[in-house]
Protein backbone atom coordinates (compact mmCIF):
# COMPACT_ATOMS: atom_id res chain seq x y z
CA UNK A 1 0.00 0.00 0.00
CA UNK A 2 2.84 2.38 0.89
CA UNK A 3 6.21 1.84 -0.59
CA UNK A 4 9.42 3.82 -0.14
CA UNK A 5 12.30 2.93 -2.45
CA UNK A 6 15.71 4.48 -1.85
CA UNK A 7 14.08 7.71 -0.78
CA UNK A 8 16.19 10.72 0.10
CA UNK A 9 15.11 14.13 1.34
CA UNK A 10 17.03 17.35 1.67
CA UNK A 11 15.79 20.86 2.39
CA UNK A 12 17.00 23.28 -0.27
CA UNK A 13 20.76 22.81 -0.65
CA UNK A 14 21.32 21.39 2.85
CA UNK A 15 22.50 17.88 3.64
CA UNK A 16 20.17 14.89 3.26
CA UNK A 17 18.02 14.54 6.35
CA UNK A 18 16.75 11.18 5.14
CA UNK A 19 18.98 8.83 3.17
CA UNK A 20 18.15 5.77 1.18
CA UNK A 21 14.93 4.97 3.04
CA UNK A 22 13.34 1.76 1.84
CA UNK A 23 10.32 0.10 3.44
CA UNK A 24 6.83 -1.12 2.71
CA UNK A 25 3.67 -0.72 4.77
CA UNK A 26 1.01 -3.25 3.91
CA UNK A 27 -2.65 -2.46 4.45
CA UNK A 28 -3.52 -3.06 8.10
CA UNK A 29 0.08 -2.68 9.32
CA UNK A 30 0.79 -0.98 12.64
CA UNK A 31 4.25 0.49 13.18
CA UNK A 32 5.92 2.65 15.74
CA UNK A 33 8.37 5.22 14.40
CA UNK A 34 11.11 6.00 16.86
CA UNK A 35 14.54 7.48 17.06
CA UNK A 36 16.44 10.20 18.83
CA UNK A 37 15.65 13.88 18.32
CA UNK A 38 16.91 15.13 14.95
CA UNK A 39 16.94 11.61 13.49
CA UNK A 40 14.43 12.59 10.82
CA UNK A 41 11.12 11.35 12.29
CA UNK A 42 9.27 14.55 11.47
CA UNK A 43 10.73 14.59 7.94
CA UNK A 44 9.63 11.00 7.36
CA UNK A 45 6.17 11.83 8.67
CA UNK A 46 6.05 14.80 6.28
CA UNK A 47 6.88 12.50 3.39
CA UNK A 48 4.15 10.14 4.56
CA UNK A 49 1.46 12.84 4.66
CA UNK A 50 2.80 14.48 1.48
CA UNK A 51 3.92 17.60 3.27
CA UNK A 52 7.07 17.21 1.17
CA UNK A 53 8.01 15.31 -1.94
CA UNK A 54 11.20 13.21 -1.93
CA UNK A 55 14.29 14.73 -3.51
CA UNK A 56 15.27 11.28 -4.74
CA UNK A 57 13.83 7.79 -4.84
CA UNK A 58 10.21 6.76 -5.27
CA UNK A 59 7.35 7.11 -2.81
CA UNK A 60 4.31 5.20 -3.86
CA UNK A 61 1.06 5.48 -1.92
CA UNK A 62 -2.13 3.57 -2.62
CA UNK A 63 -0.62 2.42 -5.90
CA UNK A 64 0.36 5.88 -7.08
CA UNK A 65 3.80 7.43 -7.46
CA UNK A 66 3.31 10.65 -5.49
CA UNK A 67 5.95 12.58 -7.45
CA UNK A 68 4.20 11.79 -10.73
CA UNK A 69 0.68 12.41 -9.37
CA UNK A 70 -1.16 15.55 -10.37
CA UNK A 71 -2.06 18.12 -7.73
CA UNK A 72 -5.67 16.88 -7.71
CA UNK A 73 -4.52 13.27 -7.32
CA UNK A 74 -2.27 14.26 -4.42
CA UNK A 75 -5.24 15.92 -2.72
CA UNK A 76 -7.22 12.70 -3.13
CA UNK A 77 -4.34 10.73 -1.59
CA UNK A 78 -4.23 13.18 1.34
CA UNK A 79 -7.96 12.66 1.95
CA UNK A 80 -7.13 9.02 2.67
CA UNK A 81 -4.58 9.97 5.32
CA UNK A 82 -5.39 11.07 8.85
CA UNK A 83 -2.74 12.97 10.76
CA UNK A 84 -2.47 13.69 14.47
CA UNK A 85 0.08 16.48 14.82
CA UNK A 86 2.23 16.79 17.88
CA UNK A 87 1.02 20.37 18.36
CA UNK A 88 -2.57 19.31 17.41
CA UNK A 89 -3.01 22.16 14.90
CA UNK A 90 -6.64 22.71 15.82
CA UNK A 91 -8.25 25.79 14.30
CA UNK A 92 -8.77 28.08 17.31
CA UNK A 93 -11.84 29.95 16.05
CA UNK A 94 -13.76 26.74 15.40
CA UNK A 95 -15.60 24.70 18.03
CA UNK A 96 -14.54 21.14 18.81
CA UNK A 97 -17.43 20.00 16.61
CA UNK A 98 -16.33 22.07 13.61
CA UNK A 99 -12.68 21.08 14.02
CA UNK A 100 -13.62 17.41 13.95
CA UNK A 101 -16.07 17.96 11.08
CA UNK A 102 -13.40 19.56 8.88
CA UNK A 103 -12.19 16.44 7.01
CA UNK A 104 -15.77 15.45 6.20
CA UNK A 105 -16.60 18.94 4.94
CA UNK A 106 -13.51 18.81 2.75
CA UNK A 107 -14.72 15.47 1.40
CA UNK A 108 -18.05 17.10 0.58
CA UNK A 109 -20.21 14.99 2.91
CA UNK A 110 -23.79 16.04 3.62
CA UNK A 111 -24.39 18.15 6.77
CA UNK A 112 -26.70 15.52 8.26
CA UNK A 113 -24.08 12.77 7.86
CA UNK A 114 -21.39 15.07 9.26
CA UNK A 115 -23.49 15.84 12.35
CA UNK A 116 -24.07 12.19 13.15
CA UNK A 117 -20.47 11.14 12.49
CA UNK A 118 -18.99 13.96 14.60
CA UNK A 119 -21.31 13.25 17.55
CA UNK A 120 -20.41 9.58 17.40
CA UNK A 121 -16.65 10.17 17.29
CA UNK A 122 -16.68 12.82 20.02
CA UNK A 123 -18.55 10.34 22.15
CA UNK A 124 -15.88 7.74 21.28
CA UNK A 125 -13.07 9.99 22.53
CA UNK A 126 -15.13 10.97 25.58
CA UNK A 127 -15.70 14.61 24.62
CA UNK A 128 -19.38 14.64 23.63
CA UNK A 129 -20.05 17.26 26.30
CA UNK A 130 -17.46 19.63 24.81
CA UNK A 131 -18.88 19.69 21.29
CA UNK A 132 -19.42 23.45 21.17
CA UNK A 133 -16.35 24.43 23.15
CA UNK A 134 -13.46 26.18 21.46
CA UNK A 135 -10.04 24.50 21.70
CA UNK A 136 -8.54 27.29 23.81
CA UNK A 137 -10.94 26.37 26.60
CA UNK A 138 -9.93 22.70 26.56
CA UNK A 139 -7.01 21.08 28.37
CA UNK A 140 -4.00 19.76 26.44
CA UNK A 141 -5.27 16.21 26.76
CA UNK A 142 -8.74 17.17 25.53
CA UNK A 143 -7.26 19.05 22.59
CA UNK A 144 -5.21 15.98 21.74
CA UNK A 145 -8.34 13.84 21.73
CA UNK A 146 -10.06 16.37 19.46
CA UNK A 147 -7.05 16.14 17.14
CA UNK A 148 -7.29 12.35 17.18
CA UNK A 149 -11.04 12.47 16.50
CA UNK A 150 -10.38 14.79 13.55
CA UNK A 151 -7.71 12.46 12.20
CA UNK A 152 -9.86 9.35 12.30
CA UNK A 153 -13.32 10.69 11.42
CA UNK A 154 -12.79 10.33 7.68
CA UNK A 155 -11.95 6.63 8.17
CA UNK A 156 -8.47 7.10 6.72
CA UNK A 157 -6.61 4.21 5.14
CA UNK A 158 -3.41 5.51 6.73
CA UNK A 159 -3.26 7.15 10.14
CA UNK A 160 -0.12 9.03 11.14
CA UNK A 161 0.27 10.23 14.70
CA UNK A 162 3.16 12.26 16.07
CA UNK A 163 3.49 11.67 19.82
CA UNK A 164 -0.29 11.20 20.16
CA UNK A 165 -0.13 10.34 23.85
CA UNK A 166 2.47 12.93 24.80
CA UNK A 167 0.01 15.19 26.63
CA UNK A 168 -2.14 12.47 28.08
CA UNK A 169 -1.93 10.75 31.44
CA UNK A 170 -1.15 7.05 31.27
CA UNK A 171 -4.75 5.85 31.59
CA UNK A 172 -6.03 8.05 28.73
CA UNK A 173 -2.86 7.39 26.72
CA UNK A 174 -3.42 3.64 26.86
CA UNK A 175 -7.10 4.15 26.07
CA UNK A 176 -6.19 6.18 22.99
CA UNK A 177 -3.70 3.50 21.95
CA UNK A 178 -6.46 0.95 22.31
CA UNK A 179 -8.65 3.10 20.06
CA UNK A 180 -5.85 3.10 17.47
CA UNK A 181 -5.68 -0.67 17.73
CA UNK A 182 -9.43 -0.88 17.16
CA UNK A 183 -9.03 1.24 14.04
CA UNK A 184 -6.13 -0.91 12.94
CA UNK A 185 -8.22 -4.04 13.30
CA UNK A 186 -10.74 -2.43 10.96
CA UNK A 187 -8.00 -2.20 8.31
CA UNK A 188 -6.40 1.22 8.87
CA UNK A 189 -2.64 1.28 8.51
CA UNK A 190 -1.12 3.11 11.44
CA UNK A 191 2.25 4.75 12.00
CA UNK A 192 2.88 6.32 15.39
CA UNK A 193 5.94 8.42 16.03
CA UNK A 194 6.84 8.21 19.67
CA UNK A 195 9.62 8.43 22.21
CA UNK A 196 7.59 6.46 24.71
CA UNK A 197 9.56 3.25 25.16
CA UNK A 198 7.07 1.97 27.73
CA UNK A 199 4.26 2.34 25.21
CA UNK A 200 6.26 0.55 22.51
CA UNK A 201 7.08 -2.22 24.94
CA UNK A 202 3.45 -2.56 25.94
CA UNK A 203 2.01 -2.82 22.43
CA UNK A 204 3.16 -5.56 20.15
CA UNK A 205 4.05 -3.78 16.91
CA UNK A 206 7.12 -3.59 14.69
CA UNK A 207 9.23 -0.45 14.84
CA UNK A 208 10.71 1.83 12.21
CA UNK A 209 13.80 3.23 13.85
CA UNK A 210 15.54 6.26 12.45
CA UNK A 211 19.06 7.28 13.27
CA UNK A 212 20.86 10.09 11.47
CA UNK A 213 18.47 9.84 8.54
CA UNK A 214 18.84 6.08 8.09
CA UNK A 215 15.96 3.69 8.72
CA UNK A 216 15.98 0.26 10.28
CA UNK A 217 12.86 -1.89 10.46
CA UNK A 218 12.78 -3.79 13.73
CA UNK A 219 10.41 -6.56 14.82
CA UNK A 220 8.07 -6.02 17.79
CA UNK A 221 9.75 -5.29 21.08
CA UNK A 222 11.10 -8.47 22.69
CA UNK A 223 9.38 -7.53 25.96
CA UNK A 224 6.05 -7.23 24.18
CA UNK A 225 6.60 -10.57 22.45
CA UNK A 226 7.41 -12.10 25.76
CA UNK A 227 4.22 -10.64 27.26
CA UNK A 228 2.18 -11.89 24.27
CA UNK A 229 3.60 -15.39 24.78
CA UNK A 230 2.25 -15.55 28.32
CA UNK B 1 -29.97 25.30 10.16
CA UNK B 2 -26.90 27.51 10.39
CA UNK B 3 -24.46 27.11 7.51
CA UNK B 4 -21.00 25.69 8.07
CA UNK B 5 -18.53 28.29 9.34
CA UNK B 6 -15.50 29.38 7.36
CA UNK B 7 -12.55 27.13 8.09
CA UNK B 8 -10.41 30.24 8.46
CA UNK B 9 -11.38 33.36 10.44
CA UNK B 10 -11.98 35.51 7.40
CA UNK B 11 -14.73 37.63 8.92
CA UNK B 12 -15.14 41.02 7.36
CA UNK B 13 -14.60 42.80 10.67
CA UNK B 14 -10.82 42.92 10.35
CA UNK B 15 -8.86 46.04 9.38
CA UNK B 16 -7.82 44.76 5.93
CA UNK B 17 -11.38 43.98 4.88
CA UNK B 18 -12.66 47.28 6.27
CA UNK B 19 -9.98 49.10 4.25
CA UNK B 20 -10.99 47.29 1.06
CA UNK B 21 -14.66 48.04 1.72
CA UNK B 22 -13.86 51.72 2.18
CA UNK B 23 -11.82 51.83 -1.04
CA UNK B 24 -14.59 50.05 -2.95
CA UNK B 25 -17.25 52.42 -1.58
CA UNK B 26 -15.26 55.51 -2.58
CA UNK B 27 -14.19 54.16 -5.95
CA UNK B 28 -17.67 52.94 -6.86
CA UNK B 29 -19.09 56.33 -5.89
CA UNK B 30 -16.57 57.98 -8.24
CA UNK B 31 -17.32 55.46 -10.97
CA UNK B 32 -21.04 56.18 -10.53
CA UNK B 33 -20.42 59.90 -10.94
CA UNK B 34 -18.27 59.22 -14.01
CA UNK B 35 -20.98 56.99 -15.45
CA UNK B 36 -23.64 59.60 -14.69
CA UNK B 37 -21.48 62.25 -16.37
CA UNK B 38 -21.05 60.03 -19.41
CA UNK B 39 -24.79 59.41 -19.64
CA UNK B 40 -25.55 63.14 -19.34
CA UNK B 41 -22.95 64.06 -21.97
CA UNK B 42 -24.31 61.36 -24.27
CA UNK B 43 -27.87 62.64 -23.83
CA UNK B 44 -26.84 66.29 -24.27
CA UNK B 45 -24.91 65.46 -27.41
CA UNK B 46 -27.98 63.79 -28.88
CA UNK B 47 -30.13 66.77 -27.90
CA UNK B 48 -27.70 69.28 -29.38
CA UNK B 49 -26.98 67.34 -32.55
CA UNK B 50 -30.67 66.51 -33.13
CA UNK B 51 -31.50 70.19 -32.71
CA UNK B 52 -29.24 71.28 -35.55
CA UNK B 53 -29.08 68.26 -37.81
CA UNK B 54 -31.32 68.76 -40.86
CA UNK B 55 -31.67 72.45 -40.09
CA UNK B 56 -30.02 75.08 -42.20
CA UNK B 57 -29.86 78.74 -41.31
CA UNK B 58 -29.71 81.34 -44.07
CA UNK B 59 -28.43 84.69 -43.07
CA UNK B 60 -29.04 87.73 -45.24
CA UNK B 61 -26.58 90.32 -43.91
CA UNK B 62 -27.81 93.84 -43.32
CA UNK B 63 -24.98 95.01 -45.54
CA UNK B 64 -25.36 94.06 -49.20
CA UNK B 65 -21.67 93.23 -49.61
CA UNK B 66 -20.83 96.55 -51.17
CA UNK B 67 -20.99 98.43 -47.89
CA UNK B 68 -24.61 99.57 -48.32
CA UNK B 69 -26.82 98.88 -45.29
CA UNK B 70 -30.21 97.64 -46.36
CA UNK B 71 -33.43 98.60 -44.67
CA UNK B 72 -35.52 96.16 -42.71
CA UNK B 73 -38.14 96.16 -45.48
CA UNK B 74 -35.55 95.37 -48.16
CA UNK B 75 -34.19 92.53 -46.07
CA UNK B 76 -37.70 91.28 -45.48
CA UNK B 77 -38.43 91.24 -49.23
CA UNK B 78 -35.13 89.45 -49.94
CA UNK B 79 -35.99 86.86 -47.29
CA UNK B 80 -39.45 86.33 -48.78
CA UNK B 81 -37.98 85.87 -52.28
CA UNK B 82 -35.44 83.33 -51.03
CA UNK B 83 -38.13 81.54 -49.02
CA UNK B 84 -40.36 81.27 -52.05
CA UNK B 85 -37.50 79.88 -54.15
CA UNK B 86 -36.50 77.35 -51.48
CA UNK B 87 -40.04 76.11 -50.97
CA UNK B 88 -39.92 74.91 -54.57
CA UNK B 89 -36.56 73.20 -54.06
CA UNK B 90 -36.67 69.40 -53.96
CA UNK B 91 -35.76 67.93 -50.56
CA UNK B 92 -36.72 71.02 -48.56
CA UNK B 93 -39.32 70.20 -45.91
CA UNK B 94 -40.05 73.66 -44.59
CA UNK B 95 -38.85 77.24 -44.73
CA UNK B 96 -39.44 79.66 -41.91
CA UNK B 97 -38.62 83.36 -42.09
CA UNK B 98 -37.76 84.81 -38.71
CA UNK B 99 -39.45 88.12 -38.04
CA UNK B 100 -37.37 91.11 -37.07
CA UNK B 101 -38.78 90.74 -33.55
CA UNK B 102 -37.45 87.14 -33.45
CA UNK B 103 -34.01 88.31 -34.56
CA UNK B 104 -34.03 91.08 -31.96
CA UNK B 105 -34.92 88.47 -29.32
CA UNK B 106 -31.93 86.40 -30.41
CA UNK B 107 -29.45 89.23 -29.86
CA UNK B 108 -31.09 90.44 -26.67
CA UNK B 109 -29.05 88.09 -24.36
CA UNK B 110 -25.85 89.70 -25.68
CA UNK B 111 -26.98 93.32 -25.91
CA UNK B 112 -29.33 93.45 -22.94
CA UNK B 113 -33.02 94.35 -22.90
CA UNK B 114 -32.32 98.05 -22.52
CA UNK B 115 -30.33 98.34 -25.74
CA UNK B 116 -32.34 99.91 -28.52
CA UNK B 117 -32.22 97.31 -31.25
CA UNK B 118 -34.86 98.95 -33.47
CA UNK B 119 -32.27 100.99 -35.30
CA UNK B 120 -29.57 98.34 -35.41
CA UNK B 121 -28.66 96.86 -38.81
CA UNK B 122 -29.75 93.30 -38.00
CA UNK B 123 -29.61 90.53 -40.62
CA UNK B 124 -32.65 88.65 -41.86
CA UNK B 125 -32.70 84.98 -40.93
CA UNK B 126 -34.44 81.98 -42.48
CA UNK B 127 -34.72 78.55 -40.90
CA UNK B 128 -34.78 75.76 -43.49
CA UNK B 129 -35.50 72.13 -42.69
CA UNK B 130 -34.39 69.49 -45.17
CA UNK B 131 -35.56 65.91 -45.39
CA UNK B 132 -32.16 64.24 -45.61
CA UNK B 133 -29.28 66.12 -43.97
CA UNK B 134 -26.76 63.89 -45.76
CA UNK B 135 -28.09 64.67 -49.24
CA UNK B 136 -25.37 66.88 -50.69
CA UNK B 137 -27.35 67.58 -53.88
CA UNK B 138 -30.12 69.29 -51.89
CA UNK B 139 -27.53 71.39 -50.09
CA UNK B 140 -25.97 72.37 -53.42
CA UNK B 141 -29.42 73.31 -54.81
CA UNK B 142 -30.15 75.45 -51.76
CA UNK B 143 -26.78 77.21 -51.94
CA UNK B 144 -27.28 77.88 -55.66
CA UNK B 145 -30.81 79.11 -55.20
CA UNK B 146 -29.81 81.46 -52.36
CA UNK B 147 -26.80 82.82 -54.26
CA UNK B 148 -28.96 83.53 -57.28
CA UNK B 149 -31.27 85.70 -55.22
CA UNK B 150 -28.72 87.36 -52.91
CA UNK B 151 -24.99 86.94 -53.44
CA UNK B 152 -24.25 88.23 -49.95
CA UNK B 153 -26.48 85.65 -48.21
CA UNK B 154 -24.74 82.96 -46.13
CA UNK B 155 -25.89 79.32 -45.97
CA UNK B 156 -24.99 77.87 -42.58
CA UNK B 157 -25.33 74.06 -42.28
CA UNK B 158 -23.93 73.95 -38.69
CA UNK B 159 -21.62 71.12 -39.74
CA UNK B 160 -18.58 72.68 -38.07
CA UNK B 161 -20.54 73.08 -34.85
CA UNK B 162 -21.87 69.52 -35.04
CA UNK B 163 -18.42 68.16 -35.79
CA UNK B 164 -16.82 70.12 -32.92
CA UNK B 165 -19.62 69.07 -30.62
CA UNK B 166 -19.17 65.42 -31.52
CA UNK B 167 -15.43 65.63 -30.96
CA UNK B 168 -15.84 67.45 -27.66
CA UNK B 169 -18.45 65.07 -26.33
CA UNK B 170 -16.32 62.12 -27.42
CA UNK B 171 -13.43 63.53 -25.38
CA UNK B 172 -15.75 63.91 -22.39
CA UNK B 173 -17.05 60.36 -22.82
CA UNK B 174 -13.53 58.99 -23.06
CA UNK B 175 -12.51 60.93 -19.96
CA UNK B 176 -15.52 59.57 -18.06
CA UNK B 177 -14.76 56.06 -19.30
CA UNK B 178 -11.12 56.39 -18.25
CA UNK B 179 -12.15 57.65 -14.83
CA UNK B 180 -14.59 54.78 -14.34
CA UNK B 181 -11.97 52.28 -15.55
CA UNK B 182 -9.29 53.65 -13.23
CA UNK B 183 -11.59 53.59 -10.22
CA UNK B 184 -12.67 50.02 -10.99
CA UNK B 185 -9.02 49.05 -11.48
CA UNK B 186 -8.30 50.53 -8.02
CA UNK B 187 -11.01 48.29 -6.56
CA UNK B 188 -9.57 45.25 -8.28
CA UNK B 189 -6.00 45.99 -7.14
CA UNK B 190 -7.14 46.64 -3.56
CA UNK B 191 -9.02 43.36 -3.49
CA UNK B 192 -6.09 41.43 -4.99
CA UNK B 193 -3.69 42.99 -2.45
CA UNK B 194 -6.02 42.31 0.48
CA UNK B 195 -6.51 38.70 -0.61
CA UNK B 196 -2.75 38.26 -0.93
CA UNK B 197 -2.19 39.56 2.59
CA UNK B 198 -4.99 37.35 4.00
CA UNK B 199 -3.37 34.36 2.31
CA UNK B 200 -0.09 35.17 4.05
CA UNK B 201 -1.84 35.71 7.37
CA UNK B 202 -3.58 32.32 7.16
CA UNK B 203 -0.69 30.38 5.66
CA UNK B 204 -0.69 27.90 8.57
CA UNK B 205 -4.41 27.20 8.31
CA UNK B 206 -4.14 26.81 4.54
CA UNK B 207 -1.29 24.31 4.92
CA UNK B 208 -3.41 22.33 7.35
CA UNK B 209 -6.39 22.29 4.98
CA UNK B 210 -4.12 21.21 2.13
CA UNK B 211 -2.76 18.39 4.28
CA UNK B 212 -6.31 17.23 4.90
CA UNK B 213 -6.82 17.04 1.17
CA UNK B 214 -8.70 20.29 0.64
CA UNK B 215 -8.54 21.32 -3.00
CA UNK B 216 -7.47 24.80 -4.06
CA UNK B 217 -11.06 25.46 -5.11
CA UNK B 218 -12.35 24.50 -1.65
CA UNK B 219 -9.92 26.86 0.09
CA UNK B 220 -10.18 29.56 -2.57
CA UNK B 221 -13.97 29.63 -2.41
CA UNK B 222 -13.80 30.62 1.27
CA UNK B 223 -11.72 33.71 0.46
CA UNK B 224 -13.80 34.52 -2.60
CA UNK B 225 -17.07 34.19 -0.65
CA UNK B 226 -15.90 36.83 1.83
CA UNK B 227 -14.71 39.12 -1.00
CA UNK B 228 -18.00 38.88 -2.89
CA UNK B 229 -19.96 39.68 0.27
CA UNK B 230 -17.75 42.61 1.25
CA UNK B 231 -17.33 44.06 -2.25
CA UNK B 232 -20.98 43.51 -3.19
CA UNK B 233 -22.33 45.47 -0.23
CA UNK B 234 -19.63 48.15 -0.58
CA UNK B 235 -20.26 48.56 -4.32
CA UNK B 236 -23.99 48.97 -3.67
CA UNK B 237 -23.29 51.55 -0.96
CA UNK B 238 -20.82 53.36 -3.24
CA UNK B 239 -23.34 53.47 -6.08
CA UNK B 240 -25.95 54.83 -3.69
CA UNK B 241 -23.58 57.57 -2.55
CA UNK B 242 -22.65 58.35 -6.17
CA UNK B 243 -26.33 58.64 -7.14
CA UNK B 244 -26.97 60.93 -4.17
CA UNK B 245 -24.08 63.15 -5.29
CA UNK B 246 -25.41 63.16 -8.86
CA UNK B 247 -28.84 64.16 -7.56
CA UNK B 248 -27.26 67.00 -5.58
CA UNK B 249 -25.39 68.05 -8.72
CA UNK B 250 -28.60 67.91 -10.73
CA UNK B 251 -30.37 70.13 -8.18
CA UNK B 252 -27.58 72.71 -8.45
CA UNK B 253 -27.51 72.44 -12.26
CA UNK B 254 -31.29 72.85 -12.32
CA UNK B 255 -30.82 76.42 -11.16
CA UNK B 256 -28.58 77.23 -14.15
CA UNK B 257 -30.79 75.50 -16.70
CA UNK B 258 -30.86 77.04 -20.16
CA UNK B 259 -31.53 76.08 -23.76
CA UNK B 260 -27.87 75.15 -24.09
CA UNK B 261 -27.83 73.09 -20.89
CA UNK B 262 -31.26 71.49 -20.63
CA UNK B 263 -32.26 69.50 -17.55
CA UNK B 264 -31.51 65.81 -17.93
CA UNK B 265 -34.24 63.38 -16.97
CA UNK B 266 -32.90 59.96 -15.97
CA UNK B 267 -34.59 57.16 -17.88
CA UNK B 268 -35.01 53.44 -17.30
CA UNK B 269 -31.94 52.60 -19.39
CA UNK B 270 -29.84 54.99 -17.31
CA UNK B 271 -30.88 53.17 -14.15
CA UNK B 272 -30.02 49.86 -15.77
CA UNK B 273 -26.50 51.22 -16.26
CA UNK B 274 -26.34 52.27 -12.61
CA UNK B 275 -27.64 48.86 -11.51
CA UNK B 276 -25.04 47.14 -13.67
CA UNK B 277 -22.15 49.09 -12.12
CA UNK B 278 -22.03 47.39 -8.66
CA UNK B 279 -22.65 44.05 -10.35
CA UNK B 280 -19.72 44.71 -12.71
CA UNK B 281 -17.43 45.83 -9.86
CA UNK B 282 -18.37 42.76 -7.80
CA UNK B 283 -17.90 40.42 -10.76
CA UNK B 284 -14.48 41.88 -11.62
CA UNK B 285 -13.34 41.79 -7.97
CA UNK B 286 -14.61 38.22 -7.72
CA UNK B 287 -12.50 37.32 -10.75
CA UNK B 288 -9.46 39.14 -9.34
CA UNK B 289 -9.81 37.50 -5.92
CA UNK B 290 -10.29 34.06 -7.41
CA UNK B 291 -7.33 34.41 -9.75
CA UNK B 292 -5.10 35.72 -6.93
CA UNK B 293 -6.11 32.95 -4.53
CA UNK B 294 -5.76 30.13 -7.02
CA UNK B 295 -2.44 31.41 -8.36
CA UNK B 296 -1.04 31.61 -4.82
CA UNK B 297 -2.47 28.26 -3.69
CA UNK B 298 -1.10 26.49 -6.75
CA UNK B 299 2.48 27.17 -5.68
CA UNK B 300 1.87 25.85 -2.15
CA UNK B 301 2.73 22.20 -1.40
Amino acid sequence: MINFEHVGLRYNVGPEVLSDITFTLEQGAFHFLSGPSGAGKTSLMKLLFLGHLPTRGVVSMFGQDVAAATRAQRMMIRQRIGVVFQDFRLLPHLSAFDNVALPLRIMGRKPHDIRNAVREILDWVGLADYMHTQPSLLSGGQQQRIAIARAVIGKPRLLLADEPTGNLDDAIGYRIMSLFEQLNRMGTTIVIATHNQQMMDHFNHPRLTLDKGHLTVLPPSPKAQLREAF
Amino acid sequence: MASAPNDMPLDKGDVGTRFVMLVVIMMTALATIALGGALIVGALRSTWVDAVTGNITIEIPASDGKGVVRTADTLSQEAATIAAALQKTKGVTSVHVLSRTDVQALVKPWLGSDAGTDDLPLPALLGVTIHNPDDKAVLADITKSVATTDAAAIVETHQTWVSDLRRFSLVLLLAAGAMASITIACCILSVAGAVQSRLSAHQGDIDLLHLMGATDNYIGSQFVRIVVKAVGTSALAGTGIGLALLKTGALIAGEIQSAVLPAHAWGFVDFLWFAALPALVTALCYGAARATVLRSLRVMP
